[in-house]
């Protein structure tokens, strides 16, 4: 029952980030250790599913913390799952995703706290209110760590739309 | 405004989640400034890149190995009887079932209890004994008891306070 609801948000968020498909799966199994000899602890008032993710998202940034030289070892973006059909036009595919690789990389050069916000609010479009609750800190901190993050990805794109600018000029 | 703070207010703008004077004030400088009109629209192809990311399926083997956690983990542990507080409790639970072994398992056990009964009941008579000896020097201290207040009433301490 709590694997069927949850293995997958688990694994995603952490393949979200740490952009590795092999380490996301230790690091699922690992928080699912760690749910179950924590469960004992958790308080019935509470939302299940922010107290599960609040797990989570401890455990990756505390792994992340002990492990920082991982952080570059992203794997190509993995696109398997793009419906080619849904785009008409095949030039737009392409530019898609090739922006969304790009986007893709550039989570990693994101602060493991901004990772999660920009993670859990664009990705996985949880409501600011939820992502305080999971990240157990202020609406404000959040706003302005997801701004910060959009920010520093519409640098990463300008920076790779600029090279590619310079490339096709010589 | 200047850019930082116009930056600030970015993602609001995005989300829609501006009052209208500020809304107003962000629109009005990105008409101006092309590096955060740039900047704005970039980040609007950011939010739509990741909402279009896909979400992954869990693995069979995954799941089959994430199915064995609860298992492999809620092994009935004993791990709690080595932490420090309880070993005090422990040893001398230790000593006392070592004591009473000691005392079950011996094939002279009936001569244990022999000697046990016959320290009880020489226990029991001493103590008999210093009873009676209690009883009677009660007996004898009665009979001074008039003697003995005369005496210290009449004493001079009591002469001279009164």
């Amino acid at each position: 029952m709590l694997i069927d609801t949850y293995s997958k948000k688990i694994f995603n968020l952490a393949y979200q980030f740490t952009g590795t498909y092999e380490t996301a799966e230790d690091m699922t199994q690992e928080i699912f250790i760690k749910v179950h000899e924590s469960l004992h602890k958790f308080d019935f008032g509470r939302n299940f599913n922010a107290w599960i993710l609040t797990l989570s998202r401890n455990y990756l940034i505390d792994h992340y913390r002990k492990t920082r030289l991982e952080k570059k070892k992203r794997t190509e973006y993995d696109e398997r799952t793009i419906d080619s059909d849904d785009y008409a036009d095949p030039e737009k595919e392409i530019l898609k995703k090739n922006s969304q690789k790009i986007i893709w990389d550039g989570l990693k050069s994101l602060s493991p706290d901004v990772r999660v916000a920009v993670i859990l609010r664009d990705i996985q479009e949880k409501k600011y209110e939820e992502i305080a609750e999971i990240m157990t800190s202020p609406l404000g901190t959040i706003k302005s760590r997801v701004n910060r993050g959009r920010i520093q990805l519409a640098k990463i794109i300008k920076k790779n739309q600029g090279e590619k600018n310079e490339l096709s000029a010589n | 405004m200047n850019c930082r703070q116009i930056e600030n207010l970015l993602s609001p703008y995005l989300e829609n989640d501006l009052s209208q004077e500020k809304k107003i004030l962000v629109e009005n400088h990105i008409k101006k400034c092309p590096q955060c009109s740039e900047l704005l629209s970039f980040m609007r192809e950011a939010k739509t890149s990741l909402a279009e990311m896909p979400e992954f399926e869990v693995s069979p083997s995954l799941r089959k190995k994430l199915y064995k956690i609860p298992k492999k983990k809620f092994k009935l542990s004993f791990d709690f009887l080595f932490k420090p507080a309880l070993q005090p409790i422990i040893a001398a639970a230790m000593v006392l079932i070592t004591v009473v072994s000691l005392y079950t398992l011996n094939p002279d056990k009936d001569k244990i209890n022999k000697t046990i009964n016959q320290h009880i009941h020489a226990g029991y008579s001493k103590i008999e004994q210093l009873y009676a000896k209690a009883e009677s020097l009660t007996h004898s201290l009665a009979g001074y008891k008039e003697s003995i207040l005369f005496s210290i009433k009449n004493s001079e301490f009591f002469e001279k306070n009164n």
